[in-house]
């Protein structure tokens, strides 16, 4: 019995070893060919023998992507905290206020969740035109920012938090933004983090609105402008590996020191979304 | 007494200010556009009715874009699923090293669609690529992955299934560790085999999360955009190569690199449609059931 027992284990470990292999080969590879003279960047070898920067110091230096990196940046932490901030708003006053109409507003934002971004890809390029607004980094920040995602989290998170707290602030002379501001935002601070992980990461990630919507090379974000370079003639293979690897880093960092409010927080959005 | 009564409006005012602004408003606005025919955005606008629509469902390489979807769906999510569950019930088992495995396998959910599909792209290109060669260095041919016709579906499942499965994993194993511990002891009292358990047990009460996610990986793949992109992009812009031509992709290439503004709105709104219909269709079938699994 014991045998069989240790047995089944094996398997269970050799079959999702390699699974688990399947998985980070791309990665691995990705890494150490980021690594290699543009000569050997395909060589099949899977040991690193003569390492070079040369790679990352060519996209760093006669590149656009530290500007780039510097887009996707500021967007996504600007992105971030904008959604913090109104999805918290919104979700106290959903929360916590009685106020007329409030069920049905609650629908709307519910029901927002199912406009695909392809149904208003067209117009908004065309109001952004129309508003000379192309090329902006606002048009990435503050569209979406007040996300019915993270109103629905928050307002979640909130609604756990006893009542009597905001009772007593007020008795206390608190105004309404100082009670979420000093009695609300302290008690939601690990449902922030878990949203803030998720605002970000989609918004580093985020590939067709900057894409439809920044043209000029200074204003791309980093996957358009890796996309950009792939375009070229003659695409630099050893540019785009160091430039993936880099955009792939601030999420990397960002998830393996919060995986589980990220899991969490992902799994919620996909289940009550 | 009455700014009290403002104040929960001017907390929400936000969302409906951007509601209004860049999601009501401009979905009115598509169905708008979709009616007007013109060549640039200076140019005069010409109301043709449907037109758009009518000359759409005529449109063979359109028709083919809901087919490749389908054919995609059809491969796609039963295989990702499937690998999502085995690899969530053999999660589930209590032994060490669990949460490595779970990190390296969620890994390639928080990667950026356009840094995974470089990786892939350079693995599989014809002649440098390094899979063609190792599998010529183990003496077979290699093949044109990005290239060849009939290779171009099954290249781009492998890319979005390494991508996405790991998400699905997460969710069934969260509603695998909501199943009661005491059905299994009960089934191994009245002595049932681990199999047995597997179909009696956990896959009917899976059943709900399954039928959840089915509905979400094809609304996703209705709207599948990025990896066709990147992995099949050239200088000059996105190939229109028939067997991965997505609706998503051919309402790119329609709407910003050949400018036909109101055809893309037109596309547009037949893409949200689909989705809209999935979305009430997993309400209504999800309601009957009164919840899942979660």
């Amino acid at each position: 019995m014991k045998k069989e027992h240790l047995f089944s284990l094996l398997v269970l470990y050799l079959f999702l070893g390699v699974v688990a292999i399947l998985t980070i080969v791309p990665f691995y590879w990705g890494v150490i060919a980021s690594f290699r003279t543009i000569y050997d960047l395909f060589s099949p070898s899977l040991i690193l023998r003569h390492p070079t920067i040369e790679n990352y110091r060519g996209l760093l230096l006669e590149s656009a992507f530290p500007r780039w990196f510097f887009n996707s940046s500021f967007i996504a932490f600007s992105h971030t905290g904008l959604a913090l901030f109104f999805c918290s708003l919104a979700g106290f006053a959903f929360a916590k206020y009685t106020f007329r109409g409030k069920e049905v507003l609650f629908l709307i934002v519910l029901s927002s969740m199912m406009i695909p971004v392809w149904a208003i890809l067209v117009p908004l390029y065309v109001f952004f035109w129309k508003l000379k607004a192309l090329n902006h980094y606002w048009i990435l920040i503050v569209p979406g920012s007040a996300n019915p995602l993270g109103i629905f989290l928050m307002r979640q998170y909130i609604h756990a938090i006893p009542s009597e707290l905001i009772d007593s602030a007020r008795i206390d002379g608190c105004s309404d933004f100082r009670i979420y501001y000093s009695v609300i935002l302290p008690l939601i601070k690990p449902a922030m983090g878990a949203l803030a992980i998720i605002v970000f990461m989609f918004s580093w990630n985020s590939f067709i609105l900057p894409l439809v919507f920044m043209q000029e090379q200074a204003m791309f974000t980093v996957p358009v402008g890796l996309a950009s370079l792939l375009g070229l003639t003659r695409p630099l293979y050893n540019w785009l590996i160091a430039g993936a690897l880099l955009s792939v880093i601030p999420v990397a960092i960002i998830f393996i020191r919060m995986q589980r409010e990220l899991i969490a927080g992902l799994v919620l959005g996909a289940v009550k979304g | 007494m009455k700014i009290q009564k403002i104040i929960p409006y001017v907390f929400i005012l936000p969302f409906f200010v951007m509601y209004a602004a860049f999601m009501a408003g401009p979905l009115g606005y598509a169905i708008v556009l979709s009616l007007y025919k013109f060549r640039t955005l200076l140019a005069p606008r010409r109301f043709v009715g449907l037109l758009n629509y009518k000359h759409l469902f005529a449109d063979p390489r359109f028709l083919n874009s809901l087919v490749v979807i389908g054919k995609y769906s059809a491969i796609a999510i039963p295989v990702t699923l499937g690998i999502a569950i085995l690899l969530a019930i053999l999660l589930n088992v209590h032994f060490k090293g669990r949460s490595i495995f779970r990190l390296i396998f969620f890994l390639p959910v928080i990667t950026s669609l356009v840094a995974a599909s470089i990786f892939f792209r350079l693995i599989l290109a014809d002649e440098i690529g390094i899979l063609n060669h190792i599998l010529r260095v183990i003496g077979l041919p290699g093949y044109r992955w990005l290239n060849d016709p009939k290779l171009l579906l099954p290249s781009l499942i492998t890319v979005t299934t390494w991508r996405i499965f790991g998400f699905f994993l997460i969710i069934f194993l969260a509603a695998l560790q909501n199943i009661p511990q005491e059905l299994y002891e009960a089934a191994k009292v009245d002595g049932a085999s681990v199999t047995q358990a597997l179909f009696r047990i956990t896959l009917p009460l899976l059943f709900p999360t399954i039928f959840f996610c089915i509905i979400i990986a094809t609304i996703g793949s209705i709207q599948l955009f990025d990896e066709p992109y990147i992995l099949f992009t050239t200088h000059g812009g996105v190939e229109l190569k028939d067997e991965i031509l997505t609706p998503a992709v051919y309402l790119y290439a329609t709407g910003f690199e050949t400018f036909r503004l109101p055809k893309a709105a037109a596309m547009g709104f037949i893409m949200s449609c689909i989705i809209f219909s999935l979305a009430l269709l997993e309400i209504r079938l999800m309601g009957k059931r009164g919840g899942f699994g979660q």
